[in-house]
């Protein structure tokens, strides 16, 4: 890279930045891995909760199981809290949080 | 997670079917089914279970007895059948009302069983957390208890040949699935527990410990369930897939 010129100047942020990434970041339903649950059943919770494909359902177990956690539903608060509400209901170890 | 098909062969236990338990065990008695009260999981101590633990011995002495495989679930058209000995659904029997009886007890928040069917959704953030709990534990509570009455409800009607609808199959799955948490949390299960090797080893400690039924209730309902879930899936594959009700992309 040459040398940056003195005259180039950046835009100056004129809201705080943090405030902003705290709206626009999305809310997601994580489920975690647990050594009770079974791999079957919980592929089954996924396809039976969100309505995925056997193979996307797969996935996300597979990522629940080998990574300890998987985003599985994504969008507005209230929606992801309901989606938390089910997974507690089929026994899943769901939180909500904001990526 | 755990793969409860793993080595299912060799573990399909044999069990003799002991006809002339029937008498012994108070399966049609609707009102002990349901009194739950001062059952705990840790008292669990289910006539049978000797059986099943006991089974090669069994094999080597006994080889002309009838027996057979410990009950399990299979599709039937569009339901899932299990036939139950009457050790089957003791089993069944004490760890719905154990379960039905931590749901109608005082929570205690530091239980790491509560703490575990009832999980935070916002573990760092407390006061979201009570508002949520607010908001949705009390018909989480009731949906959980209403899940291990029905399974018991279900057992009472059937005696041994338990047939469930597909509607009636999800809400033993979810039953199942509270009551493996309940025990395989008491137990200390982790995913490096190898629940056959703990038998064994709770075994050479002392037979006749309640870790040694727990452990070995918590695996026959870790094998009931994932028969249960196999049988309900396998049902689903013959259909049209269904459309979900609200099918979303993440």
């Amino acid at each position: 890279m040459g040398d940056v010129a003195d005259t180039q100047t950046l835009p100056t942020p004129t809201t705080d930045v943090a405030e902003v990434g705290d709206v626009d970041r999305v809310w997601v339903t994580i489920v975690w891995n647990d050594p009770v649950n079974l791999m079957s059943y919980v592929t089954w919770v996924f396809q039976k909760l969100f309505g995925y494909s056997r193979d996307k359902a797969e996935k996300l177990m597979l990522d629940v199981h080998y990574k300890g956690k998987a985003v599985v539903s994504s969008g507005a608060r209230e929606r992801m809290e309901y989606d938390a509400a089910r997974l507690h209901e089929y026994g899943l170890w769901a939180t909500v949080d904001q990526q | 997670m755990t793969d409860g098909s793993e080595d299912r062969d060799a573990d399909d236990r044999d069990v003799e079917n002991h006809a002339h338990d029937v008498g012994d065990h108070d399966v049609d008695d609707r009102d002990d089914a349901l009194d739950t009260d001062g059952l705990d999981v840790a008292d669990l101590d289910v006539d049978g279970l000797d059986d099943v633990l006991d089974d090669d011995e069994a094999d080597d002495d006994e080889a002309d007895r009838p027996r057979r495989v410990v009950g399990l679930f299979q599709a039937d058209g569009q339901e899932c059948v299990a036939r139950f000995t009457p050790q089957d659904v003791q089993v069944l029997r004490q760890s719905m009302a154990s379960l039905a009886a931590l749901l109608t007890g005082d929570a205690d928040r530091d239980d790491p069983v509560v703490e575990r069917l009832f999980p935070d959704v916002y573990p760092t953030d407390p006061v979201q957390q009570a508002e949520f709990r607010r908001l949705t534990e009390a018909d989480l509570r009731a949906g959980k208890l209403k899940q291990a009455r029905g399974v018991l409800a279900d057992l009472l009607e059937a005696g041994g040949e338990v047939r469930l609808t597909p509607e009636r199959a999800e809400l033993w799955l979810r039953a199942l699935t509270d009551v493996r948490l309940a025990l395989g949390t008491r137990l200390g299960v982790t995913d490096d527990t190898d629940i056959e090797a703990e038998i064994d080893a709770a075994v050479g400690r002392d037979p006749g410990s309640s870790r040694v039924m727990q452990l070995t209730v918590y695996l026959y309902l870790t094998y009931l369930q994932e028969s249960l879930v196999g049988a309900l899936m396998d049902r689903e594959d013959v259909r049209s897939p269904e459309q979900p009700e609200d099918p979303r992309e993440l």
